[in-house]
């Protein structure tokens, strides 16, 4: 039988629920005035640290010497912390000498200790803060606890550890694409590609791998790659991909193959425009465009005129002004058989006054 | 209905505090989640570097569009500050939304502007674009203005994407401040997409009221000064930090606020833009993309960032932000309505299951909840039925909680965004999560309440603009076409009205059938719901057929007044249908006409004395009738799209009106009870009321009536006068005497066979009535003349016919004889005695009339004598322990014979004795001993209460005749029991158990006790008596009578007319005539123990028909005539002497 609950049961219940929720208060309440009072102090400690680096670049090593009450404020881990990032921040801001002694006080205060600890933890944040640090702090006796964590499950520790490598080894850094299998995002082809800043002798075989890879993601950052060192051997390797299955791949196909360009490019991106995907097409259009190349007059032409795609037309009109057109265009703008679609168009891409 | 009242008060209780326990949990849950999401984010961006996006080729491009509209005065620096983002593939889309200001000649002017042509390659559609314009200086090769027709923030988006070119739009309002890494931070969701496609990225808006502002940048952030912008700025902590990072984390989110968002352009052109139909045109933006990915089984994601990104002036001002919140609730309304598809709907996931629900339950009903809880609270207040332990407790509860998740938000929001860094700046957000909810809470609930009404009274515009179209049109058309359109614009009107009739009709039927089943365990194996279903089906249509005929015709008049009537008749219709299901589940009775026939004071009594006017329930009538009004009066200023819904209605009404409801149900069900329950008592009510008003005003109807009946006068104008032959059965069966004995008649109130035999359908509770009937004569097939008290005097004293609503209901009573009158002429002395107020049902009337001795009524009563319980307040009177021992105290032993009449109350509604406890015992014992079968006791139990009031009738019998034969007269007493009817409470069998009571003659002088089984009924008794008295002491008795009855020795039977039996003051339609019983038109054969039997024999159906339509002729004609006997009958026997 069902127990019928009484207002004065209920009341008891409100009673004990409200009492929990008071007391919930005033530990948020005692938990928020702490919090903002270490959010302050961390201010001071900001400061604090701001003032020891710019100290040691200042002064150079006379600066970076060991100040031992320093050294006894950095026992409380959370100005630990704090000093860490001002440094990491540091090092990202500067190069050269101030950057060597802001490494210096890495090492004087022995922060590298902090940043291993940091490995063994089971966060994976704090595992991607202490790859980052010591990765900044350049403790290459790290480098084999960091590749082995670039099979960790955590998409934040792999990727860190992915950037990690990368700068401590460069090119070098990049073998794990050989087997990678999870997409790489944008943002991590960036900063991967940022990082590299030279390449080996020894760059074209693996390369020639990565432009064959399943991994659509390693096809897109090799690439980039090659656009940013103008790898020219790689061209018709690129050329191949145009015919890729994913449109993404194809259309930066196309863009590397501008940064490539050759005598031969604008025909060969003629000759497979018709067999594309729009996107392909109208990055086709943009870097005929970029070429400038006079061959491709009578393409741009006729796509302006026949092509039923809008887009393509526009961008077909706004190619043959970059290749000087433009009294072909305003001739055909002022004929009246002209369909208004392509004087519109035209005049879209002359960006006339009205 | 107190109970019922006292369920729905349960009911109303613990759906608010469910309801508050729901919000509680989902805003735990939101705490945790929000917690974990922004703490997570913090982590993940600790040390992210941004900055080398901004210069990035192959970074992402993005159009940021800022539609303005009459921003003349800060445009300038608004469009500085956009230039100003830090970001390589940037566009900046300036819409002028046809500013009726000089926005764009400064725009013009300060960015050197010139109009170029452009072609919009967006397909969506928009309003026309006046212009397209570009900067000659290279500096703002980023910027791109259009100019363009006003059309609404939406159509100007519209426009922005429809010539945007980048691969992300990001939306902002024009007057927001962006910081300067804002487009950076919204731009790595899109970057650091992989298996799950981002279309839509939100991040913090941040208050910039009282902030310091230089160069289109915050330089110094402070708190607003005003509490109204502290407010918003605590709840914007709450909204952002919070909620949409638990719903971003759930990936539950359906909001990315319009003041600044990113979107994957694809997916915003191909779900076809913002709708410019909506005022929430942001949410419904990012709620059609979530469909459209989800339609596509595509993985998708919609992000929220806890970065404050953006900074905008909230209002400082009551009536602005009321507006605000107004908009806002108007756009969920409309965007949940417009995607109703989505609600619970397992096709699209979280979005179809929780988001959607979500919404709908606590962002769109949290405020009507709210409000509704405020609004039960000042009924509960002002009828005192709050229990102030559990309010001060539940309300403490609240507003803490609401604190506590204020202050937690501050606490989220400053471990991971600092914002408001100032010392005082925290002091004064926890003060101001102390105070918000007393001020800024209910002006927000206040205004989202009047978006709900706003919304669907439509107040907005076009609404207006449909009637200022009509009344044009209206001028110019012909009469006929005019014509046509009015009628449709009404059919359209009519359909929304009707279809809220429909449902709140149905939905008080389907309370109706909750309750009985509630209340009526037995009911739940009867399905009788279908049947109470259609028959209330028929009834709706046929109102609304009667409802919309008077509506189109009046609204020609004044369409006001059409709805006016229309909407009050309606919510009437279905505020009285609670009334009589409730009146029906309490009383067992079907509520009719009767009502009108009681008067006010009457009715005051009825009401007080049954509970019924007790705060809970006057709360309860008041709450109905709002929630039944309200929706009518929201909806009323709407219409369908199409006249075919109102026309529907109509010939739904037609078609029920034609198409009788019999071939759906037979009629062979005997539980009269169950028959009532399936029935629509609105239908009986209205019925009942047109029948009467048809008999009231027959003149107008002559055409329609049924004139069939012989209206001759068989007896010179008096149809009920004969010869005084009555035969003295009585006489035998008791000794001899020469003293004249006295007359005691006990009537007691709802006195039924059911509950009072041995051989009833509930069982015997009645143990010293019962071993009394075995010592006297006993009929066990009596009939009481009626289903209520009304008759019981004049037909038991004076066998006399009905009048149209009861012999005493006529203004004057015609000259008669009774009981009282004969034996006072005869040197009795009498007396009538009873503990209520014998003004009830004219009572005192009749007795005045028979110039009684003796009247006591509750007047008389004082202490020691017991009231019976009050119930709101009220008693019926005093306990029948009060009138016997009153009656035992005022006779006292006389030479000279008496006769009087007691009447009881114990055992009337609402059946309140003292002494319950002991009578509960009794009642348990009772039930253990009578080893009842199942259905005996089922019926039994459910009905204790009633039964508990018997047991202690009979026992103050028992004890009146302990008293009573102590007493020298005892010897010489004549005592006749017998009940005025069955309680309609106690569910009846079949329509004969109302009138089906017992009848008793008890008398030392009895001889030997005999049942008789022949069907008699009260019409008899009178006569019997007076022959009795005639035959054996000689007493002088009329020679020409107009008794009803024949005596009990004929009963109904051959030799009688047969009688008729009046179930209420206004429903006299039914018939015993020998062993049939004729009933609302169907035919019933009697057995011994008057069960009856559905049949169709149609010459006995004939028979009864002729004799009850001759009684009836005969009763209305003695009323009409107001004399049933001539004068010099009457005075001759009066003023004569003994031959």
């Amino acid at each position: 039988m069902l127990h019928r609950v009484t207002i004065h049961e209920l009341v008891i219940a409100i009673v004990v629920v409200l009492i929990l929720v008071l007391l919930l208060t005033i530990t948020v309440l005692s938990y928020s005035f702490y919090k903002y009072r270490i959010l302050y102090r961390r201010q001071a400690w900001v400061q604090t640290s701001e003032q020891k680096v710019m100290e040691a670049i200042v002064r150079g090593e006379d600066g970076a010497s060991l100040d031992e009450t320093f050294l006894m404020q950095l026992r409380e881990p959370s100005f630990r912390n704090v000093f860490l990032g001002v440094l990491v921040a540091s090092d990202r801001k500067f190069s050269g000498v101030a950057r060597n002694e802001v490494n210096n006080l890495f090492k004087i205060y022995k922060m590298e200790d902090a940043a291993w600890q940091k490995l063994q933890q089971k966060k994976s944040y704090l595992i991607a803060g202490g790859i980052l640090e010591l990765a900044v702090m350049r403790v290459e006796d790290a480098i084999p606890d960091i590749i082995s964590l670039l099979d960790h499950p955590k998409r934040q520790v792999y990727q860190e550890a992915q950037y990690a490598i990368v700068g401590f080894k460069g090119f070098d850094g990049l073998d794990f694409l050989n087997t990678l299998v999870v997409p790489l995002s944008d943002w991590q082809q960036l900063r991967l590609l940022r990082s590299v800043a030279k390449l080996p002798d020894a760059y074209e075989k693996w390369m020639k791998n990565w432009l064959i890879s399943p991994n659509e993601s390693v096809i897109i950052f090799t690439l980039r790659l090659i656009r940013k060192f103008q790898l020219l051997p790689f061209y018709n390797d690129v050329v191949n991909l145009l015919d890729h299955a994913s449109v993404t791949v194809s259309v930066q196909a196309i863009r590397t193959l501008a940064a490539l360009e050759n005598v031969d490019t604008v025909y060969q991106l003629i000759a497979i425009f018709a067999t594309q995907p729009h996107e392909s097409q109208i990055e086709i259009l943009r870097t005929l465009k970029k070429s400038r190349s006079p061959q491709s007059e009578p393409f741009l032409q006729e796509q302006l005129w026949y092509n039923p795609a809008i887009s393509v037309k526009i961008a077909a009109a706004e190619a043959l002004i970059a290749l000087g057109q433009h009294s072909y265009l305003k001739n055909i703008a002022a004929t009246e058989i002209v369909p208004l679609e392509i004087k519109q168009v035209i005049k879209h891409a002359l960006q006339e006054k009205v | 209905m107190i109970e019922f009242a006292h369920i729905v008060y349960e009911i109303v209780i613990w759906l608010f505090l469910l309801y508050s326990a729901a919000i509680f949990l989902i805003y735990i849950w939101v705490g945790l989640y929000a917690y974990g999401a922004v703490s997570r984010y913090k982590h993940d961006n600790t040390f992210t570097d941004y900055n080398f996006i901004a210069t990035n080729t192959d970074a992402p491009t993005l159009s940021l569009i800022a539609p303005a509209f009459n921003e003349g005065m800060t445009i300038i620096d608004n469009v500085r500050s956009l230039l100003s983002i830090y970001y390589h593939n940037l566009e900046i889309i300036i819409v002028n939304d046809g500013s009726r200001d000089d926005s764009m000649q400064k725009l013009i002017e300060a960015y050197n502007l010139e109009s170029i042509s452009f072609f919009v390659q967006g397909n969506i559609k928009t309003k026309q674009i006046r212009g397209v314009y570009k900067s000659k200086n290279p500096a703002f090769k980023k910027l791109i203005v259009v100019d363009k027709e006003n059309g609404g923030k939406a159509d100007a988006l519209n426009v922005g994407v429809n010539i945007s070119s980048g691969d992300y739009i990001v939306c902002i309002d024009v007057d927001c401040i962006l910081e300067q890494d804002a487009i950076l931070k919204l731009a790595k969701p899109f970057l650091e997409q992989t298996d799950k496609q981002v279309i839509a990225c939100g991040g913090v808006i941040r208050l910039a009221n009282n902030c310091k502002i230089e160069n289109g940048k915050v330089v110094e952030v402070n708190l607003p000064k005003s509490w109204l912008g502290r407010m918003q700025a605590l709840e914007y902590i709450r909204a952002f930090v919070l909620g949409r990072m638990a719903w971003s984390r759930a990936s539950g989110l359906i909001l990315i606020s319009g003041a600044f968002g990113a979107f994957d352009k694809q997916i915003v052109l191909a779900c076809g833009g913002y709708d410019t139909t909506t005022v929430g045109e942001d949410m419904e933006l990012v709620v059609r993309m979530r469909r459209y990915m989800e339609e596509r089984g595509r993985p998708y994601e919609v992000v929220n960032i806890p970065d404050p990104l953006c900074w905008t002036e909230v209002p400082e001002s009551k009536e602005v932000l009321k507006k605000q919140r107004n908009r806002w609730m108007r756009g969920t309304i409309e965007t949940l309505w417009k995607h109703r598809k989505l609600m619970f709907n397992p096709r699209y996931g979280r979005l179809g299951l929780i988001s959607v629900p979500y919404w709908f339950f606590f962002e769109f009903l949290g405020p009507l909840v709210e409000f509704a809880g405020y609004f039960i609270f000042l009924l509960f207040l002002f009828f005192g039925i709050i229990n102030w332990p559990f309010f001060f407790a539940l309300f403490a509860l609240v507003i803490s909680s609401g604190i506590l998740y204020s202050i937690y938000a501050i606490l989220v929001d400053l471990v991971s965004h600092q914002v408001y860094s100032k010392k005082q700046d925290l002091s004064k957000l926890i003060a101001t999560a102390i105070l918000e909810p007393f001020y800024f809470h209910p002006i927000v609930v206040g205004a989202g309440v009047r978006g709900v009404v706003d919304y669907f009274r439509k107040k907005h515009g076009w609404g207006e603009m449909t009637r200022q179209g009509f009344q044009q049109a209206a001028i110019e058309e012909p009469f006929t076409k005019r014509l046509g359109r009015q009628l449709a614009f009404a059919l359209r009107n009519f359909g929304v009205i009707a279809l809220v009739f429909l449902i709140l009709y149905m939905i008080s039927v389907g309370v109706e059938w909750w309750w009985y089943g509630h209340r009526f365990t037995h009911l739940a194996a009867v399905n009788t719901g279908g049947q109470l279903l259609l028959d209330n089906l028929y009834f709706a249509f046929q109102a609304l057929l009667g409802g919309g005929i008077i509506y189109l015709v009046l609204q020609f008049i004044s369409r006001w007044w059409a709805n006016t009537v229309l909407v009050v008749s309606f919510s009437f219709i279905v505020v009285m249908h609670y009334i009589l299901f409730l009146y029906f589940a309490e009383s067992r009775n079907l509520l009719g006409a009767d009502l009108f026939y009681y008067n006010i004071a009457e009715m005051k009594q009825i009401l007080d004395t049954s509970g019924m006017l007790s705060f809970t329930n006057i709360a309860l009538l008041v709450v109905l009738l709002v929630a039944c009004y309200l929706p009518f009066w929201i909806f009323s200023k709407r219409s369908l799209n199409t006249v075919y819904v109102g026309l529907g209605m109509l010939v739904l009404g037609i078609v029920t009106s034609f198409l009788p409801l019999d071939i759906f149900f037979s009629s062979t069900k005997n539980d009269l009870f169950v028959q009532n329950a399936g029935r629509s008592k609105w239908r009986y009510f209205f019925d009942s009321n047109l029948t009467i008003y048809i008999e009231e005003h027959s003149g107008m109807f002559t055409g329609w009536l049924d004139n069939e009946v012989d209206s001759t006068n068989p007896n010179d104008g008096f149809p009920f006068l004969r010869k005084e032959d009555t035969k003295d059965i009585l006489g035998g069966y008791f000794k001899n005497t020469d003293t004249v004995p006295n007359l005691v008649i006990i009537i007691v109130e709802g006195l039924g066979h059911a509950y009072s035999s041995p051989l009833g359908y509930v069982g015997n509770f009645t143990p010293f009535i019962d071993s009394l009937a075995k010592q006297s004569l006993h009929w066990e097939n009596n009939l009481s003349s009626s289903g209520r008290t009304f008759a019981v005097l004049p037909t038991l004293t004076g066998s006399l016919p009905f009048g149209p609503h009861g012999f005493l209901e006529q203004d004057s009573l015609p000259p008669h004889f009774n009981l009282f009158n004969v034996l006072k002429k005869n040197g009795f002395s009498t007396g009538f005695f009873y503990g209520g107020d014998a003004s009830f049902d004219q009572m005192s009337k009749f007795i005045n009339y028979s110039g009684v001795d003796k009247l006591i009524d509750q007047n008389a009563f004082s202490p020691p004598y017991k009231k019976l319980p009050e119930q709101g307040g009220e008693s019926w009177g005093y306990e029948d322990q009060a009138v016997f021992n009153k009656f035992i105290e005022l006779q006292g032993l006389q030479q000279s014979p008496y006769f009087h009449v007691l009447l009881t109350l114990s055992t009337h509604n609402p059946f309140l004795i003292n002494n319950e406890a002991y009578y509960d015992k009794l009642f348990d014992q009772r039930v253990a001993s009578l080893s009842l079968a199942a259905d005996n006791r089922k019926w039994a139990l459910e009905n204790k209460k009633q039964l508990v009031s018997v047991l202690n009738l009979d026992d103050a019998l028992r004890q009146f005749f302990a008293a009573y034969q102590k007493r020298a007269d005892f010897g010489n007493t004549l005592f006749l029991i017998t009940g005025d009817h069955a309680m309609p409470e106690i569910p009846l069998q079949s329509k004969m158990d109302r009138y089906h009571v017992p009848l008793i003659i008890y008398s030392p002088l009895l001889k030997e006790p005999h049942t008789f089984l022949n069907t008699v009924s009260h019409f008899d008794i009178a006569p019997s008596l007076l022959a009795y008295y005639r035959e054996n002491f000689g007493l002088y008795t009329p020679s020409h009578v107009t008794w009803v009855g024949r005596g009990l020795a004929e009963g109904i039977s051959e030799k009688s007319n047969g009688i008729a039996l009046m179930q209420s003051k206004n429903q006299l339609s039914d018939f015993v005539y020998r062993n049939y019983h004729l009933s609302d038109g169907k035919l019933y054969k009697l057995d011994k123990r008057l069960n009856g039997d559905l049949i169709s024999d149609v010459s006995a159906r004939e028979l009864l028909l002729h004799r009850f339509e001759t009684f009836k002729h005969k009763n209305k004609f003695f009323h009409t005539k107001k004399k049933l006997l001539p004068d010099s009958v009457y005075r001759g026997y009066f003023e004569g002497r003994k031959p």
